[in-house]
């Protein structure tokens, strides 16, 4: 009975959302997405990120794990080819790699700033903050929406074209970045359950 | 015409000619080093120089504060680019990275000529190749490659990057809104250098007045507030200080002398007769020192009003002594000899301001010696002939409380002041309160908080002062750059051993041609490096032709012009550079800042004979205790030579010594209340001193005359008067901003209040023992 009735009550809301938008086809706005994933307290994945470098014949691949806590930090877990440990953490970017541990402050660096903006807002849902670095567009539905993320800055553009990211509901489920020199890299994302 | 008449005519006019000559003719300058230490070894002499004229002088340090963060950032892009439009600088930077990218591309573009690697043994060899490629490679599959990408196919050795780690990495403030900002966030901070060296005045003036002017155009509310910190900045600042200083302190203390004079005379013609030989003086004063100098400083015209306090002293030993029925000359024949004396011991008085070193101070005393001779000699000889004849002073007041020639009752209760003086000057001293201060910051004019200003503004852009620096010259730059490579692996072993922190070689970017020129050789022919590479990525995923970039380039640098410092010309690098390397004296010197020096005596053990290791604090606090020890030298001269003056004048060593003693007494007195209640010693402080025993010999001289016993009364209004002006302008003194002339003023008004109330203690009038 309650979940008939609630079920009820959504389509009520998705009806209602419909009418309001009383629009094209492109109705979803950044924003609903963004509402989506700015409940989530803190997600684990696995990843698996396929870089195609111009420079070199085959592509690189690299596999490991993504954390993000509420409401600042970042970590993503290279396992292979080369280890690494990439933390951010508020205004701060840290790099435990094979020649040891780099700090960096986010603000020294306009471009990587905006790089790691582009997935960390996301996650956080924060709209401000994405907006700050990109023009953000949102297509699809809630169900499978994709987000393409333009720079404004000549710093940031002279870095990245273009972020997509996509994913289902309150999931990411891939990052598809093209680079200035016309290099792009994959990254797919799975969700890791009943994690504690 | 009668021959006072016409006496006065002459002078008038010999007044009014040299008063046209100084107007027309006489040079003003207003640069206030003259007052500061210009060193007294070569070493402090260079480190001075580098202080006034060099690199450090033309940093102007900027912060816009009183708006949200996001407006500052704005308006200091703004005033970047209005600053480097304006002509005035040379360099603005706001952190906005614009610059760095500028530096990156001069350093990529010379590495092959910069990097340490080409002095290795086949730099290029196959082997070399494999591992760089490998490492690239690596480095490819971690975050950080997206970077390491850009300079792959130019740089897959990555001499750029190492370059760039043998480079002490500067640091810098916290970014905001893309610039740089305080800790706090509260004021965005700025750096720049201006084109015109810190020494020239008019151009550092026309600096400020640019910074003011793209202030008022980049500002977006009226709330802004911009401050901003330089030595030339603050040249020019000290400059207007001492100018309004000059005007204001020489009208007070000028207003106060009339105002005694016409107390004592009560006739403007008299006042005016009295004023005369002191105008001669100082009119005299300003030509010898400006044929002498070349110009006259503006502190130097400014002492010279409290000169003429000094020099209307002499009028009033003649005109206070006028009796009924004798004549001008008669008086003179009294009481030249006193005169005489008192005029001679003041130009001794004036022998350590001379010789201190300080060319303003020298100044100083020139204008003191002549002001102080024409003045006497005005006096004995030319002011007889025009007081009108049978004037006499209106009578002298009674002062019942001096009662007399001996002046019993007060005496006591003078000693009981002395006592408790005394004892509070033990007491302070027992407090270990500091008798010298040799802090070169205290010869600055402006105030304290001008000075903290700087400081904070110097911390937060991370550019703290540099405490130690190593040297090394050499006869050409090419000596001076080879001398400063050999530094290098001492250096490095240094920094292994922690003996140092960190260090900053201008060899690193501006190699010896010698260097150069063996790097150059060690880069393989294209057809080598191209088949070795081949064979090192064999097995790589590397696309084949992917480094032709990085054969060109190597290519290219086995041809190009070897790097100089003027490669770096207009960047943040040869802003550094010019502090690092400069000609001085016909020879070149490389300047090694070094930080965190932890093992001073280790570091010198390790040095090559060539390196000298200089401690800039110790220097300059060595300097200014040097210029002190001078100064007392030279008032022990001059003392002896007062007490010769006396005791030729007074005819006996006996009587010299017993009118010296008090004063001496008095001076000492004197700098004891100065560093118990008011304030440490300085070089300043000390030729005051003897300038303080010239003049308060006068007053014992006074006291010990016939003149004293025959006519108390006389006496003491003469003493009144002549200690009321020298009050009253040293007093006035004190007040003015430029340290030389506040020490000279504070030390010689205590130290007359001292003479006057040792010489009342311990002198009696000559006769005493006659009668």
């Amino acid at each position: 009975m309650i979940s008939s009735r609630s079920r009820a009550l959504d389509c009520a809301t998705a009806l209602a959302i419909a009418f309001a938008m009383a629009g094209p086809a492109l109705a979803l706005e950044p924003g609903e997405v963004l509402a989506g994933l700015a409940r989530v307290e803190r997600s684990d994945a696995t990843f698996e990120e396929t870089r195609h470098i111009a420079a070199l014949t085959a592509p690189v691949v690299r596999r490991g794990t993504l954390r993000y806590v509420r409401p600042s930090d970042l970590e993503m877990v290279v396992q292979t080819p080369v280890p690494e440990r990439v933390r951010v953490s508020g205004t701060t970017l840290t790099i435990e790699g094979r020649n040891g541990v780099r700090e960096v402050r986010l603000a020294d660096m306009p471009a990587i700033a905006g790089w790691v903006e582009s997935v960390r807002a996301t996650l956080a849902g924060d709209a401000p903050a994405l907006g700050r670095h990109f023009t953000v567009r949102a297509s699809g539905d809630i169900s499978r929406w994709q987000l393409d993320l333009t720079p404004l800055s000549a710093e940031l553009a002279a870095f990245v074209t273009r972020v997509t990211i996509s994913g289902a509901n309150a999931q990411i489920g891939r990052i598809d970045v093209i680079e200035a020199s016309g290099d792009r890299s994959e990254m797919v994302v799975s969700p890791v359950r009943g994690k504690p | 015409m009668t021959r006072r008449q016409g006496a006065l005519v002459a002078l008038a006019a010999l007044i009014a000619a040299s008063a046209w000559y100084s107007l027309r003719h006489v040079t003003l300058d207003s640069d206030y080093s003259a007052f500061l230490p210009a060193g007294t070894s070569d070493t402090q002499r260079a480190l001075m120089r580098e202080l006034r004229e060099g690199l450090g002088s033309r940093v102007v340090l900027i912060a816009l504060g009183g708006a949200p963060q996001p407006e500052l950032a704005q308006a200091s892009r703004k005033l970047v680019a209005a600053l480097e439009q304006s002509g005035a600088f040379r360099y603005a930077n706001n952190g906005s990275g614009n610059l760095a990218q500028r530096e990156l591309a001069l350093i990529g573009e010379h590495r092959y000529a910069l990097s340490d690697r080409l002095d290795a043994p086949d730099p290029f060899s196959r082997d070399a190749l494999r591992a760089a490629l490998e490492e690239r490679l690596a480095s490819l599959s971690t975050s950080a490659g997206v970077l390491d990408k850009l300079l792959l196919a130019s740089d897959p050795t990555a001499e750029t990057r190492r370059v760039l780690a043998r480079m002490s990495p500067m640091r810098s403030p916290p970014r905001s809104d893309g610039v740089w900002f305080d800790p706090e966030g509260k004021r965005a901070l700025l750096v720049a250098q201006t084109r015109a060296f810190g020494s020239d005045l008019e151009g550092q003036a026309g600096a400020v007045a640019a910074l003011e002017q793209a202030f008022a155009a980049s500002r977006t509310s009226g709330a802004m507030t911009l401050e901003y910190s330089s030595p030339g900045t603050m040249a020019v600042r000290s400059r207007a200080l001492i100018a309004g200083d000059a005007r204001t302190l020489s009208l007070v203390s000028m207003a106060g002398v009339l105002a005694i004079l016409a107390w004592a005379y009560r006739s403007p013609a008299v006042v005016a007769l009295c004023v005369l030989p002191a105008v001669c003086g100082l009119l005299a004063g300003v030509l010898i020192v400006d044929a002498g100098f070349g110009s006259i400083h503006g502190i130097t015209l400014a002492f010279g009003a409290t000169l003429l306090g000094e020099a209307v002293d002499y009028p009033t030993y003649l005109l206070t002594q006028m009796r009924e029925g004798a004549s001008a000359h008669e008086v003179t024949a009294r009481i030249g000899r006193l005169l005489g004396l008192a005029v001679l011991t003041t130009v001794c008085g004036a022998f350590a301001l001379l010789f201190s070193g300080f060319p303003g101070l020298a100044q100083l005393g020139a204008m003191t010696v002549t002001g102080v001779l024409v003045a006497g000699a005005a006096t004995l000889w030319v002011l007889p002939h025009v007081v009108p004849a049978g004037w006499r002073p209106p009578p002298p007041p009674r002062w019942s409380w001096l009662s007399g020639s001996t002046g019993r009752s007060w005496r006591p209760a003078l000693r009981w002041g002395l006592v408790a003086v005394a004892t509070a000057c033990v007491l302070a001293l027992a407090w270990q309160r500091p008798w010298w201060d040799d802090d070169l910051a205290s010869m600055s004019p402006l105030p304290a908080s001008a000075k903290s200003s700087d400081a904070q503004l110097r911390s937060a852009l991370g550019a703290p002062d540099v405490r130690y620096v190593l040297t090394v010259s050499g006869e050409s730059r090419e000596d001076a750059l080879r001398r400063s490579e050999a530094l290098r692996p001492v250096l490095d072993a240094a920094v292994a051993s922690r003996q140092l922190g960190a260090f900053d070689l201008v060899s690193d970017l501006v190699p010896s041609e010698d260097t150069q020129a063996r790097r150059r050789q060690a880069l393989p022919d294209p057809q080598r490096l191209r088949a070795d590479l081949e064979s090192a990525a064999a097995g790589l995923p590397f696309r084949p032709g992917v480094f032709e970039p990085f054969v060109e380039g190597v290519a290219r640098a086995r041809d190009v012009a070897p790097v100089t410092p003027e490669t770096f010309n207009d960047s943040a690098l040869g802003f550094k550079m010019d502090g690092l390397l400069r000609q001085d004296g016909g020879r070149w010197h490389v300047v090694v800042p070094l930080t965190e020096v932890r093992d001073t005596a280790g570091l010198v053990r390790a040095l090559p004979a060539d390196a000298r290791l200089i401690d800039l604090r110790g220097e300059t606090t060595a300097m200014m205790a040097a210029y002190r020890e001078r100064g007392l030298g030279f008032s022990a001269i001059g003392l002896v030579l007062i007490y010769a003056v006396l005791a030729v004048g007074l005819r006996s060593p006996a009587r010299a010594a017993k009118v010296l003693l008090p004063v001496v007494l008095a001076a000492i007195a004197a700098a004891a209340i100065l560093v118990a209640f008011l304030e440490p010693l300085t070089v300043f402080h000390y030729v005051a001193l003897l300038l303080t025993i010239g003049i308060g010999v006068n007053y014992a001289l006074l006291m010990a005359s016939p003149v004293a016993r025959d006519d108390p009364a006389a006496m003491w209004r003469t003493l009144a008067v002549v200690s009321g002006t020298a009050l009253v302008t040293f007093g006035v003194l004190a007040f003015a901003h430029a340290p030389v002339l506040h020490a000279i003023g504070v030390t010689v008004t205590v130290g007359v209040i001292a003479s006057l109330v040792f010489a009342a203690m311990l002198v009696r009038p000559v006769a005493e023992g006659v009668a």
